[in-house]
C-alpha cells in the first residue's frame, strides 16, 4: 500500500510542480490562459467531487462561483474591502448558498435533484439581473483601481491561481483518499445499502456539497481578483454546463481529470471561436460523442486501461 | 437465561400501507445470544417487520426497544451504530467494489469516532477487521475480486461478512439461504452458529430444515400476526402453524 | 385602469401562459412518465417550432393563416423527425441510461440552438397572427388571438387525454409506463412505444411554440424559459403524473402571468424558484407525486 501512496503522491506533486515551472515558459497569451484555466479547473475540481465522487449531478453550479464572484467583487467595490478579506467573504457566501441549498435540496434525490439545482442555479443569475442597481446586471462590473497593483502582474496572477488551485486539489485528493471518500463513492454505488451499513447518507452529501460549493465559490473570488471582472454571465446555465463538460472530458471520479478536461475544452473552444460564431456547437456535440463513446473521459479511461491505482 | 433483560422488544408494532395492514399488533421479545427464526407464508409481514426493527421502515403505530432503549423514532443509520444490522433480503452489496472494499465500508463505521477519523484511519486495524469478517465467511480467497462477478451464493455469504464486520449485537438475516445450494446452506449454517456466540441473530427463513436445526426459538407470522412462538418441537406440533403452512413442516 | 379591470387582465394573460405551460410541461411529463428520463433539449423543440412558424410563415407571406396552418403541419412533422431520431441515433445507444440522457440532451440542446443560430441569426423575429380580431370589455379590447390559443390548447390537452385513456396507443403506453418487461412480453414493441412517446413529446413542444410565436417572437433563446418553466410544474406537480402536471401548470401559468403584470417577469420567476423550494420541504415527491 505503501507504494501506491508514494505513486499517488509523487504524481499530484508532479502536476503541481509542472504548473509552476511552466509560468517560466509560456508567452504572454499562454501565461493568462493557464491561469485562467487553473481557477476554471478548481471550479471542476469541486464539481468532480460532487458529481465524479458522490454521483450528485447538479446543473446550478455556476451560482456557487458567482457567490463566490459577487462576494468579493461586491466587497471589494463597494465595501472596501482589500483582496483577502474580499476573497475570504466570498468563499464564504458560497459556502453558506451551498449549506442552505443543500439543507433543502438535498431532501430531493436523482432527477428531482438535478432540476432543483438548475432552477436555483437560473433564480440565482435572475436575482443578480433583478438587482440590477447594484450588480450592475448583464454588463457587470470592474474592479482594477481598487485592488492592489501587484494583481495586475502576470506573475503575482499566475501564482495565485495556482496556490488557488493546489490548495484546493490537495483538499480533493485527501478526501477521496480518505474514509469520506470511500464513504461518497458508496453512496454513489449504493446509497441504501449505505444507509444500513450506519452512514447518515444525508449529512455525508450535504458534506460533500458545501466543500463543493466551497472550492467553486474560491475560484469565482479569486477569478474576481485576478481578472477585476463581475458579471452575471458566470451564473447563467451555460457556466453550470461548462463544469459538467470539463469534468466527463477530463474522467469523472479521477482526481486529474478535471484539470485535463479544463484545459483542453478551453482550447478547443478558443480555437473553434476563431472560426465561427456558433462555438457552442462544439460544446454540444463534444457531450453527444462523450455520452457515446466515451464516457470514461481521458483519465478515467487511462485508469481503466492502463493505471488502476489512479485516485 | 431467566433474569436476564431481553435484548429486542417490540410492543404493539403495526404497519399499514394505504389501506392494506401489513404488520398488526406485533409484540415480540428477544434474548441475548439467542437465534431466534421468523417464519411464515409469502406476504406474512416477516420483511416489514425486520424492517420496522432495523429502521427500513417507521412504524405506523406501536413501540420498539433495543437494550431497554426506545429507539422507535431512531434513524436506521444509529441503529447500525447501536449494533442493529440487517441483510437484505435481495443481496445489496457494491457490485463494482471488490469483496475487500465492500467489507471495508461496513468495518470503517466501527473505527470511526470523531472528525479526526473522518480524514484518517488506522488501515492496520482495519485490514484485521475486514480479514476476520471475510475469513468468517470463507470468502478470504476472493478479497480483490469484484462483488459483481462473484456467484450468488458468495453475494450472499459477502454480505454475512460485512454485517459481521459492523460488529453487530443483534445480526438480522432476511432469507440468506434462497438461492444458496445444498453444500453452500450447509456451510452457511455452521457459520451462523459460530455468529451467535458472538452475537444475538433473527432469522427469516423459508427452508425448514435450516429452521429447525439452527434457531432456539421460533416466531410464526401470518398475515401480519403473530400466531406461534416457542421452541423448535412445540411448534413443529402446533396445529395452527401446520395449517398455516399446509405441509410446509 | 383601476384594480380590479387590471387584475381581469392579468388573470388572461395568466390564463394564455398557463394553457401553453401546460401542453409544453405535458410534453416533458409524457416522456419522463414514460421513459422515465428528462429531455433537457425539451425547450430547443418550443423553440423549432417557434422558429419553423416564422419559416412557415415567410414561405407564404401572403396570408397569415395559411401560414399558421402550414406551421401547424410542418412543425410537428419536422420537429416529431427529429425527436425520433435522436431516438434512434442516441437515446437507444445509451439504453435510456437516466444520467446519460441528461447529458445526451443537454449536448442536443447546443446543437440545435446553435444550429438555428448559424441558419436564422440571432435576431428575435416576429410573426404575425393568423386571425386579427379584437374581444372589447368594457375597460379594455383583449387579442382574440389570445382567446383562441387558450381554447386551442384546451383542445389539445383534452386531445392527448382522449389519446392517453381511450386509445390503444394509450393503452400501450400506459402498460410500458407500468412494466416495459411485461408489456415487452405482451407483444407490445417498448422500443416504438419510446420512440413514439419521444416524438409526441417534441410534438407537443412544438405545436407549443407554432402558437405562442405570434404573441412573442422567435429567438434561438427562447427555449429557455419555457424548459425552466416546464421542470418547476413538473416538479410541483410530481414527476411521472399527468394530473399533477396539468394541475401546477395552471398554478405556475396563473400565477406568473399575474405577477409579470403586477410586478416583473424576473421577480415571478424568482418566486416560482421559491415556492418550488417551499413544495420540496413539505412534500419532497411534489403534489402529486409517486414516492421517489
Amino acid at each position: 500500500m505503501t507504494g501506491t501512496r508514494m505513486r499517488v503522491l509523487l504524481l499530484h506533486l508532479g502536476v503541481l510542480g509542472a504548473l509552476f515551472v511552466a509560468q517560466f515558459f509560456l508567452g504572454e497569451y499562454h501565461h493568462t490562459n493557464v491561469a485562467r484555466i487553473m481557477l476554471l479547473a478548481t471550479y471542476a475540481v469541486g464539481y468532480n467531487l460532487l458529481l465524479g465522487y458522490t454521483g450528485l449531478m447538479s446543473l446550478g453550479h455556476a451560482m456557487f462561483f458567482a457567490a463566490g464572484m459577487y462576494g468579493t467583487g461586491l466587497g471589494v467595490y463597494y465595501l472596501g474591502l482589500g483582496a483577502f478579506s474580499g476573497f475570504t467573504l466570498g468563499v464564504l457566501a458560497a459556502l453558506v448558498l451551498a449549506a442552505v441549498f443543500g439543507l433543502f435540496a438535498l431532501r430531493t434525490s436523482g432527477v428531482s435533484f438535478l432540476i432543483v439545482t438548475m432552477m436555483f442555479g437560473q433564480a440565482c443569475y435572475l436575482t443578480i439581473l433583478y438587482f440590477n442597481e447594484i450588480t450592475l446586471g448583464d454588463q457587470g462590473f470592474i474592479l482594477s483601481g481598487k485592488l492592489p497593483e501587484a494583481l495586475v502582474i502576470s506573475g503575482v496572477k499566475y501564482n495565485v491561481a495556482l496556490a488557488v488551485f493546489a490548495v484546493c486539489f490537495a483538499v480533493s485528493v485527501v478526501i477521496v483518499r480518505s474514509p469520506i471518500g470511500r464513504i461518497l463513492v458508496a453512496i454513489r454505488e449504493n446509497e441504501e445499502r449505505t444507509r444500513l451499513l450506519g452512514y447518515n447518507t444525508y449529512a455525508y452529501k450535504l458534506l460533500a456539497l458545501v466543500v463543493s460549493g466551497g472550492m467553486a465559490g474560491a475560484a469565482g473570488a479569486a477569478y474576481a481578483l485576478l481578472f477585476s471582472y463581475v458579471g452575471a454571465s458566470f451564473a447563467a446555465i451555460l457556466f453550470s454546463i461548462y463544469p459538467l463538460l470539463w469534468t466527463l472530458l477530463g474522467g469523472a471520479g479521477t482526481t486529474l481529470g478535471p484539470l485535463l478536461g479544463t484545459g483542453v475544452m478551453f482550447y478547443l473552444v478558443d480555437v473553434t471561436s476563431g472560426w465561427t460564431s456558433a462555438y457552442l456547437f462544439v460544446v454540444g456535440g463534444t457531450l453527444v460523442l462523450l455520452v457515446l463513446f466515451f464516457p470514461l473521459g481521458i483519465m478515467g479511461t487511462v485508469r481503466a486501461r492502463l493505471a488502476r491505482w489512479l485516485p | 437465561m431467566t433474569g436476564q433483560a431481553p435484548l429486542l422488544v417490540t410492543e404493539g408494532l403495526g404497519r399499514s400501507f394505504g389501506g392494506l395492514s401489513a404488520v398488526s399488533d406485533v409484540g415480540i421479545e428477544v434474548m441475548p445470544g439467542e437465534i431466534r427464526a421468523i417464519i411464515g407464508p409469502n406476504g406474512a409481514g416477516k420483511t416489514t417487520l425486520v424492517g420496522m426493527v432495523c429502521g427500513r421502515i417507521r412504524p405506523s403505530r406501536g413501540r420498539i426497544f433495543f437494550e431497554g432503549r426506545d429507539i422507535t423514532r431512531m434513524a436506521p443509520w444509529n441503529r447500525v451504530g447501536s449494533g442493529i444490522v440487517y441483510t437484505f433480503q435481495i443481496t445489496s452489496i457494491y457490485r463494482s467494489l471488490s469483496d475487500n472494499d465492500n467489507v471495508v465500508l461496513a468495518a470503517q463505521r466501527r473505527l470511526m469516532r470523531g472528525p479526526a477519523s473522518w480524514l484518517r484511519l488506522d488501515e492496520a486495524t482495519l485490514g484485521v477487521r475486514v480479514d476476520q469478517a471475510l475469513g468468517t465467511v470463507g470468502l478470504a480467497e476472493h478479497r480483490d475480486r469484484r462483488a459483481g462477478e462473484l456467484p450468488y451464493g458468495h453475494q450472499r455469504l459477502l454480505e454475512v461478512a460485512m454485517g459481521l464486520a459492523l460488529e453487530p449485537r443483534l445480526l438480522i438475516l432476511d432469507e440468506p439461504t434462497q438461492g444458496l445450494s445444498e453444500h453452500d446452506i450447509a456451510t452457511f449454517c455452521e457459520r451462523v452458529r459460530e455468529i451467535a456466540s458472538r452475537a444475538t441473530v433473527m432469522l427469516i427463513e423459508h427452508n425448514m430444515s435450516v429452521v429447525l436445526s439452527l434457531s432456539s426459538r421460533i416466531t410464526v407470522m401470518d398475515q401480519g400476526r403473530i400466531i406461534a412462538d416457542g421452541d423448535p418441537a412445540s411448534i413443529e406440533a402446533n396445529p395452527e402453524v401446520q395449517r398455516a403452512y399446509l405441509g410446509g413442516l | 385602469m383601476s384594480f380590479w379591470p387590471h387584475l381581469l387582465l392579468a388573470l388572461l394573460e395568466g390564463a394564455v401562459t398557463a394553457c401553453v405551460l401546460a401542453v409544453t410541461a405535458l410534453g416533458l411529463s409524457l416522456v419522463f412518465g414514460v421513459m422515465r428520463i428528462v429531455n433537457v433539449a425539451h425547450g430547443e423543440f418550443y423553440m423549432l417550432g417557434a422558429v419553423l412558424a416564422w419559416v412557415a410563415a415567410s414561405m407564404v407571406d401572403s396570408s397569415p393563416l395559411a401560414g399558421f396552418l402550414l406551421a401547424l403541419a410542418l412543425a410537428p412533422l419536422v420537429v416529431g423527425g427529429l425527436a425520433v431520431a435522436t431516438d434512434w441515433l442516441v437515446l437507444r445507444r445509451v439504453d435510456y441510461h437516466p444520467e446519460s440522457t441528461i447529458v445526451a440532451t443537454i449536448g442536443l440542446l447546443y446543437i440545435l440552438q446553435q444550429a438555428v443560430l448559424t441558419f436564422f441569426g440571432p435576431d428575435a423575429r416576429p410573426v404575425e397572427a393568423p386571425i386579427y380580431f379584437r374581444v372589447s370589455f368594457p375597460w379594455f379590447g383583449y387579442s382574440g388571438y389570445k382567446l383562441i390559443v387558450i381554447g386551442a390548447s384546451i383542445a389539445l390537452l383534452l386531445g392527448a387525454w382522449a389519446v392517453m385513456a381511450k386509445s390503444k396507443l394509450g393503452l400501450y403506453m400506459r402498460a410500458t409506463q407500468q412494466d416495459p418487461e411485461m408489456a415487452q412480453a405482451h407483444g407490445v414493441s417498448v422500443r416504438r412505444v419510446y420512440a413514439l412517446v419521444f416524438a409526441a413529446g417534441a410534438m407537443l413542444a412544438a405545436v407549443a411554440g407554432v402558437l405562442v410565436v405570434p404573441i412573442q417572437q422567435a429567438h434561438y433563446l427562447m427555449g429557455l424559459d419555457p424548459l425552466l418553466l416546464s421542470f418547476i410544474v413538473v416538479i410541483i406537480g410530481g414527476l411521472g403524473s399527468l394530473r399533477g402536471t396539468i394541475v401546477a401548470a395552471f398554478i405556475i401559468g396563473m400565477s406568473d402571468g399575474v405577477i409579470s403584470m403586477f410586478f416583473a417577469p424576473t421577480l415571478a420567476k424568482i418566486l416560482a424558484t421559491l415556492f418550488v423550494a417551499l413544495v420540496l420541504v413539505v412534500r419532497p415527491s411534489g403534489l402529486f407525486g409517486e414516492r421517489a
